[in-house]
């Protein structure tokens, strides 16, 4: 009945020293706070250990949260900051989590996508295996949106862009993702 | 309708993610009443977003909440226990050395004749004077001293194997990947 109880009863309760409301949140967030370091570090030994260090900075600093923002918002900053920081560890000359170089095809209004033709089952897998081919940047920008259903004031708090410019990668994420999946779809075919 | 409204696909997405003000989201509203390719196109948006909203989540390996259970409990007793037992333990030798030290210094000034009671001629009698010998301290001799020399040999040696014990515990640390 642990899903019963809120966030915030869980988190006070934490506070209060008791470790099973933690492990009841570690429970509740695991697979999304996984996925989005998958999606950033695109490995899943190294999500594993970013995720499982990130679970630990957030049990350290659950005392100083104040409930300023959506649980969730405050741990996805604190899984998305560990995974930067894994990258730039892994690779220190690492200078940019999105791929700007990638062309962008222009799309031909009017005329219908060939994934909306496609099933649901393997839309699902084509959009899996598209998102997985996409920048950390990309991929995460837009797990956050579309699978986590934040607003895009929550995503700039998470990773710190300007609305602006988290709107602009939004859609540049969104057209990558389209043209892999439209790609991908058309070598089936063939 | 307006003739210099295009409704792209850009615009298109924008209003499906709701990032459309009121104005334009009435112009889309009254476009798409009266073009129904651009609705069909509008409710291919809506389903390819609801294929990212029900995309599975990567799922971690098993019994992950136990591993940040047991990594917490493994960092939260690393750090207590040199605290709560060798860390006073080293505090007390840590101010006994400075104590003995702050000896070493003020002893000499407190065997030296400026410790004395300054009134202290007054109450010898005048005769007696010439035969008073002012009291003087050895500092030489207190400094040059055997047992000095070997209380600071002592003193040294602890500190040494102090740093030594200091060098094997962070050593170990590291060793145990905390």
């Amino acid at each position: 009945m642990s899903e019963a109880i809120s966030d915030e009863t869980l988190i006070q309760q934490t506070q209060a020293g008791n470790q099973q409301a933690f492990a009841t949140l570690v429970t509740r967030y695991e697979r999304y706070a996984f996925t989005l370091a998958f999606r950033v570090v695109k490995n899943r030994e190294d999500a594993h250990e970013v995720t499982q260090d990130a679970f630990l900075r957030a049990f350290r600093y659950l005392p100083d949260f104040r409930g300023e923002s959506k649980f969730s918002t405050w741990l996805y900053k604190i899984v998305y900051t560990t995974s930067l920081n894994f990258l730039r560890k892994k690779s220190p000359d690492i200078q940019s989590l999105d791929d700007e170089n990638r062309p962008i095809q222009l799309e031909n209004d009017g005329v219908p996508d060939a994934s909306y033709a496609m099933e649901q089952t393997d839309r699902n897998a084509a959009l899996q295996n598209a998102i997985n081919h996409l920048s950390s940047g990309d991929a995460s920008i837009i797990t956050l949106f579309y699978l986590y259903e934040h607003t895009l004031e929550e995503i700039c708090q998470i990773t710190e862009l300007t609305m602006t410019n988290a709107k602009t990668k939004l859609c540049r994420a969104r057209q990558r993702l389209k043209v892999i999946v439209e790609n991908s779809f058309t070598a089936e075919l063939v | 309708m307006e003739k210099n409204f295009k409704l792209t696909n850009e615009i298109l997405w924008d209003y499906a993610d709701g990032f459309l003000n009121e104005e334009d989201k009435l112009r889309v509203d009254a476009y798409l009443r009266q073009n129904s390719a651009k609705q069909t196109q509008l409710d291919g948006i809506l389903s390819e977003k609801c294929s990212f909203s029900t995309l599975p989540l990567e799922k971690p390996n098993a019994g992950f909440t136990q591993q940040v259970m047991t990594a917490w409990t493994a960092e939260q007793t690393a750090k207590k226990a040199p605290v709560n037992v060798k860390a006073i333990e080293r505090d007390w030798v840590l101010w006994g050395i400075a104590a003995a030290f702050g000896l070493i210094i003020v002893l000499p000034f407190l065997l030296s004749p400026s410790a004395a009671p300054s009134d202290i001629t007054l109450q010898i009698p005048e005769q007696y004077m010439p035969q008073v010998q002012v009291p003087t301290f050895d500092w030489a001799g207190f400094m040059n001293g055997a047992s000095l020399r070997n209380f600071l040999l002592l003193t040294l040696t602890f500190m040494g194997l102090k740093l030594l014990d200091k060098y094997l515990q962070v050593r170990n640390l590291h060793l145990s990947g905390h």
